[in-house]
């Protein structure tokens, strides 16, 4: 495959995770400004379908943004490549704890829907629980600082 | 940190609105076409503000800093065929979402008037209207259109 055929797979999987994350993260702000469960549990609900998506769209960058740095002749160890496998594995690691959480929301949503669908305190407890919007907003942060890596390739 | 680099950052972080916004509107759309329930019609229908600021910024971000960026760079020019392709591109992609939006507006508000009376069991109409095939069509134009652009962007036909 010629550069930029990698080039494009790097990008698309990069509009993909990126796109992916932000639409989710928008579904998960909207949900918080709900109160019926209903409501709420649709809204987490529409999150799955774009965690494919997301999940999808990360491993075609990372394998193709390897694939273009060998093309490239670029040394894995440099620092602004070093610096965003750390916060690649940093949105790993929260987007797992992160995605739990929600899961449990969602799944607490869909009980309270079955069950009347009343607005409860603890779903809202739990949709604005502060870790869970601390390390959402951290993976949104991270994503800019990649951008801002790959665009000003610090310490090439 | 020269002028270029911001341009470039911009562009690239209003593409990433532009496709977060098409992901939703598609999440959006999928949701609306596989169900008939009037609540979950209308819970969608609130999504499309969101997406439609997105989208906003997005398009207009893209466009601004894009050709901001190719007057700015040295080797490129604004009537270079690849620019020119990528912007008549961009507003087909533009266009088509804009008038998506419209073909599904008759579902959401026949869902708000449907819940705002009581009745919450499915509706044949308001499925016949979720399901409209010109909305999906200018929905995935939009898409493709936008692929397209990351396409010219890449191997700049004529460049």
């Amino acid at each position: 495959m010629t550069e930029e055929g990698i080039l494009f797979l790097h990008l698309a999987g990069v509009l993909l995770f990126v796109g992916g994350s932000v639409a989710a993260a928008l579904l998960r702000l909207a949900a918080m400004r709900r109160e019926r469960p209903s409501e709420i549990a649709l809204l987490l609900r529409s999150v799955r379908p774009v965690v494919p998506i997301v999940a999808g769209g990360l491993v075609v960058t990372i394998a193709a943004g390897f694939w273009l740095a060998s093309e490239l002749g670029i040394s894995l160890s440099a620092t602004w490549l070093s610096l965003t496998f750390v916060l690649i594995g940093w949105m790993l690691v929260v987007g797992a704890a992160a995605g739990r959480q929600d899961r449990k929301t969602r799944e607490l949503a869909e009980r309270l829907a079955a069950d009347g669908d009343a607005p409860s305190a603890l779903l809202t407890r739990r949709l604005r629980d502060p870790l869970n919007l601390v390390l959402n907003a951290s993976m949104l942060i991270a994503v800019v600082a990649i951008v801002a890596l790959m665009v000003w390739k610090p310490g090439a | 940190m020269e002028l270029n680099d911001w341009l470039l950052a911009l562009h690239l972080l209003s593409a990433f609105a532009l496709v977060a916004a098409l992901v939703l509107f598609t999440v959006v759309i999928v949701a609306v076409r596989r169900t008939d329930s009037p609540e979950q019609v209308a819970s969608a229908g609130r999504l499309l503000p969101v997406g439609n600021t997105a989208v906003v910024v997005g398009s207009l971000g893209v466009i601004i800093f894009g050709v901001w960026l190719a007057i700015s760079l040295d080797g490129v020019k604004v009537w270079d065929a690849w620019v020119i392709v990528a912007i008549v591109l961009w507003a087909v992609a533009t266009e088509a979402g804009r008038r998506s939006d419209p073909e599904f507006a008759p579902a959401i508000e026949r869902a708000n008037e449907l819940v705002a009376a009581g009745r919450l069991e499915p509706d044949a109409e308001l499925a016949s209207l979720a399901r409209t095939s010109k909305g999906l069509t200018l929905h995935l134009i939009a898409t493709v259109g936008t692929l397209l652009i990351l396409v010219d962007m890449i191997w700049k036909p004529g460049a």
